[in-house]
């Protein structure tokens, strides 16, 4: 199975597409997906992590990774967004495959990801952290700070978030704004594909209803987007289809208007197992 | 899915795009941050120990003389102190300050006695090599290896101490240049002595450096969040390599206009200044915990222990009484500091805990 996947991975596009269709009925979908992982091994020590996943994000999809604790979501993201290298498997953007991932390379390639701790410093200011990883400059030196407020605010005002003003440092947000800026920052960067990790685990009601808000707008604009969530009231509201991960292998995927709440927690608990295939549907 | 939070997205939905509290401003919040920042009550404190001492030593404190007097004696400490303030930053610290100064005023004295190397050149080299000692030294250490900052400069600071002795034998070396101290210390432009102005260059310089340039914002973004700056695809090692490469310089900068003053490297040049600095720099509102605080709270730190100093002596207080106010001084700020982040309450004033607690 592993093999078959990176051979798949490893070809030409179309030839991909060809594959994927042989191995799954539901797959109509001849676009190339955005973000592909193929047979992703990854081990810690004795710790199994990854364990042959895969998983396809599609442009204007919400994609749902959802399982228990120690399901091996975090892995995923972390190897996704480049921060760790996997030890088998492939990681393609828009069908170009990554020999060797890491966060500036997967950046340029037009993946944001949004980390759950948001990697944001609390001592610099909205707008500075916005431009962090893709600072305006002046002769390659000077930051262009005006440059950086305007573009700020109206990402922000684009997207409908409640700040007092985009030069107020981050320690002094809510947890529900401090997201919306990580999001915002992956926005402002205007790649193709979105990484979330827990989005909304720290959120209250009305914080998590605005995130929604900004990932649907994202959707529309045709980003792919991949959220990692333990909170399935918000995906099952907000994401067209769901990925069950579970001790580190892909348990089932899912759409989210052919399933339903019971079948995603039995496959979660590991009560149900039926296409543990390799993840790509 | 709850009623509340399908209601919420409902109205978010709705009326997300023109909500009238969208208004974003991109100007910062000015009062509260003034009223708030260090900056402020640290300058706050500064004018009314001015007032005091003007008061009270009305012919001797508030002359032009005694003025110029003052900026003088602190040059060396404020050159010091702007070099600290960059590694307390980026999230470190450096203990090795103080001996790095000293060792590289017998660098001076080598380059000029026993090489004859031109004055002004062989100061250019005096800096470029505490600069190259902090950042090879510390810097890797730090920076690339990884290893515990307080380790490593208690370490290089005893390094460059024993070096020191060991080229100096513990004796004072002249460095043989009229020129170092009769036009570098003595000399004036414009009325304002040389030491003054090249504090004020290199003030100028730095607080530029740190407001205006992609480094300054990664030596902020490093000392307050390591993880995201190298997310973000900042160079952590190399910030940090270079802060302290910059305490290094700031350091040798401050041996030279100290040697400049008797004309000598001493071993004993910079026994002190690490302390000083680091009292200065810490009651100008930097954090030790890195990631936020500025130039301009150092200076203005480095000036209040000047005037702190020069009008306790005017007014016949030894070194002992200096050191003993600037004690309770720091700790006062801390306390301060506390106090205006989380309020009086947040004050557990008991010494011991209460015995209910435990039982």
């Amino acid at each position: 199975m592993a093999e078959e996947a990176k051979w798949a991975a490893d070809s030409s596009g179309a030839l991909e597409v060809t594959l994927v269709d042989e191995r799954s009925e539901e797959l109509a979908n001849p676009r190339t997906p955005a973000l592909r992982v193929t047979g992703a091994w990854k081990l810690f020590g004795h710790v199994t992590a990854l364990a042959d996943v895969s998983l396809d994000a599609y442009p204007g999809e919400i994609l749902a990774v959802v399982g228990d604790n120690g399901a091996g979501k975090s892995t995923l993201v972390k190897s996704m967004s480049g921060v760790y290298r996997l030890d088998r498997g492939q990681i393609s953007v828009d069908g170009r495959d990554i020999a060797r991932a890491d966060p500036r390379l997967m950046g340029r390639l037009g993946l944001s990801t949004v980390f759950q701790d948001l990697a944001l410093v609390e001592t610099l200011d909205v707008a500075t952290n916005m431009y962090l990883g893709q600072p305006l400059l002046r002769w390659g030196i000077l930051q262009q700070k005006s440059a950086m407020w305007d573009g700020a605010a109206d990402t922000l005002r684009d997207l409908g978030v409640r700040l007092p003003s985009v030069r107020i440092p981050i320690g002094e947000l809510s947890g529900g704004q401090r997201q919306s800026v990580a999001i915002a920052r992956a926005v402002l960067a205007n790649n193709p594909i979105l990484l979330l990790d827990e989005p909304t685990a720290a959120l209250g009601v009305r914080e998590t209803a605005q995130v929604a808000n900004i990932l649907q707008q994202l959707r529309a604009r045709g980003k792919a987007i991949i959220v990692v969530s333990h909170d399935l009231e918000f995906v099952f509201h907000n994401a067209d289809r769901v990925q069950v991960m579970r001790l580190g292998a892909v348990q089932g995927v899912r759409s989210i208007k052919d399933t339903t709440r019971e079948e995603v927690i039995s496959l979660i608990t590991g009560l149900k197992s039926d296409d543990n295939d390799g993840g790509a549907s | 899915m709850s009623n509340d939070l399908e209601n919420a997205l409902a109205t978010e939905a709705a009326g997300a795009g023109d909500s009238p509290d969208v208004a974003l401003s991109t100007r910062p919040p000015i009062w509260n941050r003034v009223l708030h920042s260090r900056v402020t009550s640290i300058s706050v404190l500064l004018i009314l120990l001015l007032v005091f001492f003007a008061i009270t030593q009305r012919e001797t404190f508030l002359t032009f003389d005694n003025m110029v007097l003052l900026l003088i004696s602190s040059s060396v400490l404020f050159l010091v102190s702007i070099g600290l303030t960059f590694v307390l930053l980026v999230g470190g610290f450096d203990l090795s300050i103080g001996a790095l100064m000293a060792l590289t005023t017998f660098i001076l004295a080598w380059l000029v006695n026993q090489l004859s190397v031109p004055i002004v050149v062989a100061m250019a080299l005096t800096i470029i090599f505490g600069g190259l000692l902090g950042f090879l030294t510390n810097g890797f250490l730090i920076g690339r290896l990884k290893l515990s900052f307080m380790v490593v400069t208690l370490g290089t600071m005893t390094l460059f101490m024993g070096l020191v002795k060991l080229i100096s034998g513990g004796q004072t070396i002249v460095i043989k240049s009229t020129w170092l101290v009769d036009t570098f210390s003595f000399g004036k432009v414009v009325g304002i002595p040389i030491p003054v102005l090249c504090s004020i260059a290199v003030f100028a310089i730095a607080a530029f450096t740190l407001r205006y340039t992609l480094f300054g914002r990664d030596i902020y973004a490093v000392g307050g969040n390591q993880k995201a700056a190298r997310l973000s695809g900042i160079n952590v090692s190399r910030t940090v390599m270079l802060a302290y490469g910059l305490a290094g310089a700031c350091a040798a900068f401050g041996g030279l206009v100290a040697a400049s003053r008797t004309g000598s490297a001493g071993p004993t040049i910079g026994d002190t200044i690490m302390l000083q600095a680091a009292a200065a720099v810490l009651i100008g509102g930097t954090s030790l915990r890195g990631g936020s605080g500025s130039i301009l709270g150092t200076a203005i730190g480095v000036l209040f222990f000047g005037v702190l100093s020069n009008g306790l002596t005017a007014a016949g207080f030894g070194t002992q009484w200096q050191q003993t106010i600037g004690g309770i001084i720091i700790v006062g700020a801390a306390l301060a500091d506390k106090v205006q982040r989380d309020g009086w309450a947040s004050l557990d004033l008991r010494i011991f805990t209460a015995r209910s607690r435990r039982t």
